[in-house]
């Protein structure tokens, strides 16, 4: 039976080692995280699984904060029986009384160590290399464990040099760049391939979690692309008689279309959020333009439509508002004699399905109110561009997240003529009581999704 | 075996899409998710967990239950109309005073409108399901005439949707289907039966549609039809003879075609049926990428987080130093590293150089031991954390000055607050001041 890999995360205090592990985790609630030294305090651990197998145990230690005394202190227990036996030397300090006083936080680390398969290292590249982290490394090098450094914090033109070269001084070449912030999947295989580097005899379980943490990064794009795409369908598909002629009815029913609509979509942003671990009211997302669960602006605000690009048309009726127009080219209105018998007369099941609803309004004299394009634009480029950020997004930091809400995607001519498309599938929407569910709508859906993956990989 | 584990999985992937439904319309009451699986057990157990534990919180357990027994008694009923029917169908056929019955007649009444069904369910199979939305609505809106209240309406919107979704409508409907006609074709056979060995009939082979010629040829291939079970149905000119045997011998090659071609081909295309269902439900996942499913997802594939060694540090007296109350001289350090002094501002201060090694303080303090400073003044890069060990330095300096300011470099850094916080820890016993670098460090 396969014992899993005990990975222990070391290094100084305060430089990001609970976060780190809170991304590879994808866990924002794992341990404690501030800019307060000494922060964690405790051994922590958790576990990375592959199906139903565990394949890393992952420990949170405390920082190591005074390491040029311990180092000092350690000297003090050198002897010829120590001198080469690093792994004796460290027993012989956890057996000490200082390992319980002065040290306690320390011993705590070195307990750790001793008892683990593999130590991250996790640097602050923002700090300089100084006396006491190379003092901090030769303590744990006594281990006699695999050691791989973790380059943290790495902003744009960090010069990460002078780190390099410190580790490589002290035999270490193995250093692998991970910002806790925006760490990609790419990061995480890298992180994943100097592991099996280090403990060749887990080769195959380590692997086992690579696929299975790709699958998940598939399985959460897949879902959030899932969600848009339910989000727009049902936008696009609903559909609301109303009396033309009377304009309180017009106003009320333009209100309420909206509210339904913005509801859905803050249920559909919320639900993303979710997808991707986080959850609403988080100090994370507090730079987004969300205010409880909500997105700052709503669907149908023309200065939001602006940010992302989208043009405001001739979408104004009846209460100065946009975006709820009325289906004039082919609603009650204007739907002709030879419309309406053919679907009545010649059209089969599936056609009279798609005009019963005009069919009603043309009967009870009511015209269809629809959600204009802008709006599906509107709503397809904004979640898309959070999804698109929370797809790059650490689960560590306490930073929050950026969202620049520009016009940088483009909607292909495609995807819009299927979005135009929707308007004839009213019983497609699940908003106002529809079931909302059939073969055709589950096929449609898999073709938005692969047009959404494809709008994002252009970018 | 096989059929309780596919009841048992349908009703899982029922009872999940029951709180998944319910959730969709009334929001989540409780977000919290017990752990009533293992960590270790897979998403679909866990989701499953969650799903029965909700199931009670939501109050929709006994719902659900009633849903169950709902659409239990409509099948039995259903079926109960089959017998009824079959029933009927057979005092159709045997409606002649006379007791004499025309065979093509029979033969029509007992599997033609069978057959003819079941080349409509066959054509029907094949086609896209397009139009199961419909008859799904239709039984959606039955059942609720069973139960109306608003959770019900869930329970029984979620059976529905697990049929659809999962694509099993259509088989669990044919099964129905086929199992109804058997029945119904059952009761006929069984009640013609009773009826053939009770009494005497008579048969006749005559139609005003077909001619003599033909009429023999089909006899002869229906009679053929079955001569893989060695019944064979009599010539046509025997039967017209009326011999008692020859009637005797019709009547049981009627029950026979009724059995074999009625109920056999119906409990077969059942049993295929149900065993496509049955593997396909047992091949069946729960669709985690459905809204209001996808977003548990990364709550149950979290780990829990267990504490290993808990932190039993015992509180230290760190302000033991004494500071003297006097001293010469004005003296400049840096902490941990050297950093661009700020211009204009310590001149004429002495500097002492960097501080981050116990021989730095011992250096230090080989220099002021005599006679301690006025002032020192300590450079401290806020972009670093403090630590023991920086704080430990830091300390050792206030026996060697009667007054130390520590000179945050900028007010930008990453740890200024926490460094403004450790040392108001020493200032209350302490002669230190925090002084914060408004410009930039390298001016």
């Amino acid at each position: 039976m396969f014992n899993p890999v005990r990975v222990s995360v070391v290094g100084h205090t305060n430089t990001g080692k609970t976060s780190f592990l809170r991304t590879l985790l994808k866990d924002p609630h794992f341990g404690e995280v501030s800019s307060t030294p000494s922060t964690t305090r405790d051994v922590l651990m958790a576990e990375l699984r592959a199906q139903h197998e565990t394949i890393v145990q992952l420990f949170d230690t405390p920082g190591l904060e005074d390491s040029q005394a311990l180092y000092e202190h350690l000297q003090g227990y050198m002897d010829d029986r120590h001198k080469h036996n690093g792994p004796a030397l460290l027993e012989l300090f956890l057996n000490a009384p200082e390992a319980k006083a002065t040290f306690e936080q320390e011993a705590k680390v070195i307990r750790q160590l001793l008892n683990t398969d593999i130590a991250l290292f996790v640097i602050d590249t923002r700090t300089p290399v100084l006396e006491k982290y190379l003092d901090e490394l030769a303590i744990l090098r006594l281990a006699a464990k695999p050691i791989i450094p973790v380059l943290n914090f790495l902003d744009a033109g960090r010069d990460l040099q002078p780190w390099q070269e410190a580790l490589a001084r002290v035999n270490l070449h193995n250093s692998v760049l991970f910002d806790t912030q925006s760490s990609s999947l790419a990061d995480e295989n890298r992180l994943l391939e100097q592991c099996i580097a280090a403990m060749p005899m887990a080769r195959e379980p380590l692997l086992r979690l690579q696929q299975a943490r790709e699958q998940e990064q598939a399985f959460k794009q897949s879902a959030a692309f899932q969600l848009l795409a339910e989000l727009l369908v049902n936008v696009g598909a609903f559909q609301i008689a109303v009396d033309a002629d009377n304009e309180i009815d017009l106003i009320e029913a333009q209100s309420a279309f909206k509210n339904t609509v913005i509801q859905a979509e803050n249920q559909c942003l919320q639900d993303i959020l979710g997808v991707f671990g986080f959850d609403l009211g988080d100090a994370r997302l507090q730079q987004l333009p969300i205010t409880e669960g909500s997105w700052q602006q709503h669907s149908f605000n023309a200065d939001a439509w602006k940010k992302l690009g989208v043009e405001a048309g001739t979408g104004v009726v009846a209460g100065g508002t946009v975006g709820a127009g009325i289906d004039i080219l082919t609603g009650g209105l204007s739907l002709g004699a030879g419309t309406v018998l053919g679907a009545m007369v010649g059209g089969l099941y599936q056609g009279s399905k798609k005009f019963s609803k005009k069919l009603q309004a043309k009967f009870t004299g009511k015209v269809l109110m629809q959600a204009e394009s802008q709006v599906l634009d509107m709503l397809l480029k904004r979640q898309l561009l959070l999804i698109r950020a929370l797809l790059h997004r650490g689960h560590a930091a306490i930073e929050p997240l950026q969202l620049e809400l520009d016009n940088s995607l483009v909607i292909s001519t495609d995807l819009r003529t299927k979005l135009r498309s929707l308007s004839q599938q009213p019983s497609w929407s699940q908003l106002g009581g529809g079931r909302g569910h059939s073969h055709d709508r589950a096929g449609f859906i898999k073709e938005v999704k692969v047009a959404l993956d494809r709008m994002l990989s252009a970018k | 075996m096989g059929y309780s584990l596919c009841k048992r999985k349908f009703l899982q992937l029922w009872q999940v899409e029951t709180v998944r439904c319910y959730e969709r319309g009334e929001g989540v009451a409780d977000p919290s998710l017990p752990e009533s699986a293992s960590p270790a057990a897979s998403i679909d157990a866990r989701l499953q967990g969650r799903a029965l534990h909700l199931l009670t919180t939501y109050g929709l357990d006994s719902n659900l239950q009633r849903s169950i027994q709902n659409i239990k008694g409509v099948v039995f009923l259903l079926l109960g109309l089959a017998t009824l029917l079959g029933i009927g169908l057979a005092q159709v056929v045997n409606n002649s005073a006379t007791r004499e019955l025309s065979l093509p007649w029979v033969l029509f009444a007992l599997l033609g409108v069978h057959l003819l069904l079941y080349i409509v369910w066959a054509a029907l199979y094949g086609m896209k399901a397009q139009g199961t939305g419909w008859f799904a609505g239709v039984m959606q809106r039955g059942m609720l005439l069973f139960n109306k209240n608003a959770k019900a309406q869930y329970c029984l919107q979620a059976f529905v949707h697990t049929l659809r979704h999962y694509r099993l409508g259509k088989l669990l409907f044919s099964v129905f289907t086929h199992m109804y006609w058997f029945m119904l074709l059952l009761t006929a056979a069984g009640t013609l039966g009773a009826l053939f060995l009770f009494q005497r009939y008579t048969f006749t082979w005559e139609t005003t549609v077909l001619d003599q010629a033909t009429m023999e040829q089909l006899a002869h291939l229906l009679g053929a039809s079955l001569a893989w079970l060695g019944g064979a149905l009599p010539k046509v000119t025997e039967l017209q003879a009326g011999q008692v045997d020859t009637q005797v011998q019709v009547g049981r090659w009627l029950i026979t075609m009724v059995l074999v071609y009625g109920c056999g081909l119906r409990l077969v295309s059942a049993g295929v049926c149900a065993l496509v269902l049955m593997r396909r439900i047992n091949k069946l996942e729960i669709d985690k990428q459905q809204p209001g499913l996808s977003h548990l997802v990364p709550l149950l594939m979290r780990s829990q987080t267990r504490t290993i060694d808990k932190d039993g540090a015992l509180p230290q007296d760190t302000n033991s130093q004494i500071q003297p109350h006097t001293g010469k001289g004005n003296y400049l350090v840096h902490l941990e590293h050297e950093q661009p002094i700020p211009y204009g501002l310590f001149a004429e201060y002495q500097v002492l150089g960097v501080l981050a090694s116990l021989s730095d303080v011992e250096r230090v303090q080989q220099t002021l031991q005599k006679r301690p400073a006025a002032h020192i003044v300590l450079l401290i890069d806020t972009q670093l954390t403090p630590d023991r060990g920086n704080l430990r330095l830091i300390r050792s300096l206030l026996p060697l000055a009667a007054q130390l300011d520590c000179f945050l470099m900028t007010h930008e850094g990453h740890f200024t607050p926490s460094w403004q916080a450790a040392i108001n820890d020493m200032k209350a016993v302490h002669r230190v001041r925090v002084r914060i670098n408004k410009e930039q460090p390298n001016v």
